[in-house]
């Protein structure tokens, strides 16, 4: 699973910073799911922060836990 | 800026005498307002601790205050010498001291001229070649002193590789009493061993090479300093020229000029600023990297791009590199982040540009942003300032 984690001034700022810290920690714990954590620039949606992209696609808005949350929905919903 | 073809990189280092936590070395240095003329002075108050380091701060800021006014340098130093007092036991004077005051001259001439009293010799350096300074000796008259009293004088010009080197007795007695140095390091040796660093790397920083030669001494007293160890050097050399871009020009129609004034430049290069980075990489199809192996909780990751020394975020990594310039915290006490390594740019440069573009970036309207960050004309403005006036580099500005 690829995370990208938009890195600009503005998401950094709004929790992009904690998101990126709770991932190391579960991608440490979690070696078998396999993330690829990589930092992007400004994704020009800056208003709508902080921004991550999840295999492609674009989720606005969500702190660590939640993020957290929605990669473990993910991951159960696999086969 | 001056626009000389020279600049001179004054940097010291020191240890204090075991168990002291405060010098009886001290050391100033401090550039004119016009900045033609740079003095540097090392002082050595007898003994150590407080009593010593008031002595030798005295003496100090004496002697950077006259060679600063138009008494001339032998004069300044009588007047330092009669203003000293003389210890009533020992009959010496309380503070020995170096100045070196240097004089820019127009075109492109550096001239030096050097008062020394009871110091080690300073050395004078052409590249790895020590050159000797012939010195005028100026006999004193001082009542309360019992040895005739003598100060020395000389003037050197100055090219590009020269170096002065300037230390206390600290230094040259290191070692003092072992088998190996009965008498202390010495003078000579400390020579050899300057000539030897200076053979394996001509283009040393002054604070590299005084830190060498003081963590020598140390060395020889066991790693336990008996003296203050202080080291002071000046170099003159080529300037190391550094321009930083920051953020987007006014008018996108400007974009093509900034990228080509910075990717022609001589020098290193830092991309301050995402939206910045993004105009490079389009203009000149080169991909920038995020690299998340170095950030922490307040400053993003820094960027890679070919090409380019540094890329950073712009104004949360600019407000702390302002804020620890202004603290003056040595980089080594730095976290590993991009703030560190643009520190370490922004010290090892002598001449900093700075291009900075106008349009006012939206996301910093935004309120989780802290107020204070989100002008960039006023953070460079106050990195401008500190750079100059704490670190003595020479800045410039241009708006686009
Ligand atoms: S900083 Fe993330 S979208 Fe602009």
């Amino acid at each position: 699973m690829k995370i990208e984690l938009c890195m600009g001034s503005s998401c950094f700022a709004r929790g992009n910073a904690a998101v990126l810290e709770a991932l190391e920690l579960y991608a440490s714990q979690h070696e078998d799911c396999e993330i690829v954590l990589a930092g992007h620039l400004c994704l020009r949606e800056c208003s709508k922060g902080p921004n991550i992209r999840i295999d492609g696609e674009l989720c606005q808005g969500l702190g660590p836990r939640e993020v957290i949350s929605r990669l473990k929905q993910l991951q159960e919903s696999k086969p | 800026m001056r626009p000389g073809k020279f600049v001179v990189d004054v940097d010291y280092a020191q240890f204090y005498k075991q168990g002291q936590r405060i010098g009886g070395d001290v050391f100033l240095y401090s550039r004119n307002p016009e900045k033609n003329r740079i003095v540097c002075t090392l002082s050595d108050g007898l003994g150590s601790g407080v009593k010593a380091n008031v002595l030798a701060s005295m003496t100090a800021h004496m002697a950077q205050k006259l060679s600063f006014s138009p008494i001339n340098a032998v004069h300044s130093a009588e007047i330092i010498m009669n203003t000293l007092p003389v210890c009533k036991e020992r009959k010496i004077s309380y503070s020995t001291f170096s100045i070196i005051q240097i004089l820019l001259g127009e075109q492109d001439g550096i001239t030096a001229q050097l008062i020394e009293y009871d110091n080690p010799r300073m050395f004078l350096f052409d590249r790895s070649v020590s050159v000797p300074v012939e010195q005028k000796r100026i006999i004193l008259d001082r009542p309360a002193a019992c040895k005739d009293e003598s100060l020395s004088w000389s003037s050197v010009g100055l090219e590009n590789g020269c170096r002065l080197i300037m230390m206390t007795d600290g230094v040259t007695q290191s070692g003092l009493g072992t088998h190996r140095y009965p008498l202390g390091w010495r003078r000579s040796a400390v020579e050899s061993f300057i000539q030897q660093l200076l053979k394996e790397d001509e283009d040393i920083s002054s604070k590299e090479l005084a830190r060498a030669i003081i963590q020598k001494a140390r060395a020889l007293d066991a790693g336990l300093p008996k003296d203050d160890i202080t080291c002071a050097v000046v170099t003159v050399r080529r300037p190391r020229d550094l321009i930083i871009a920051t953020g987007p020009p006014y008018r996108e129609s400007d974009d093509a000029a900034l990228v080509e004034q910075v990717m022609d430049f001589q020098g290193k290069k830092i991309i301050s600023g995402g939206t910045t980075a993004q105009i490079f990489s389009r203009e000149c199809h080169e991909e920038v990297r995020v690299d998340l192996s170095s950030w922490n909780a307040d400053i993003p990751p820094a960027s890679s791009m070919k090409g380019v020394d540094l890329v950073t975020e712009g104004m949360l990594t600019l407000n702390r590199v302002a804020v620890e310039l202004e603290r003056r915290t040595p980089v080594e006490e730095l976290p590993p982040t991009a703030v560190r390594s643009y520190l370490e740019l922004l010290l090892s440069s002598d001449r900093v540009f700075f291009v900075v573009g106008t349009t006012i970036n939206e996301a910093h309207q935004d309120p989780n942003i802290p107020f204070e960050i989100g002008i960039r004309r006023t953070i460079i403005h106050r990195i401008r300032t500190v750079l100059e006036d704490s670190y003595l580099k020479e800045t410039s500005l241009s708006y686009l």
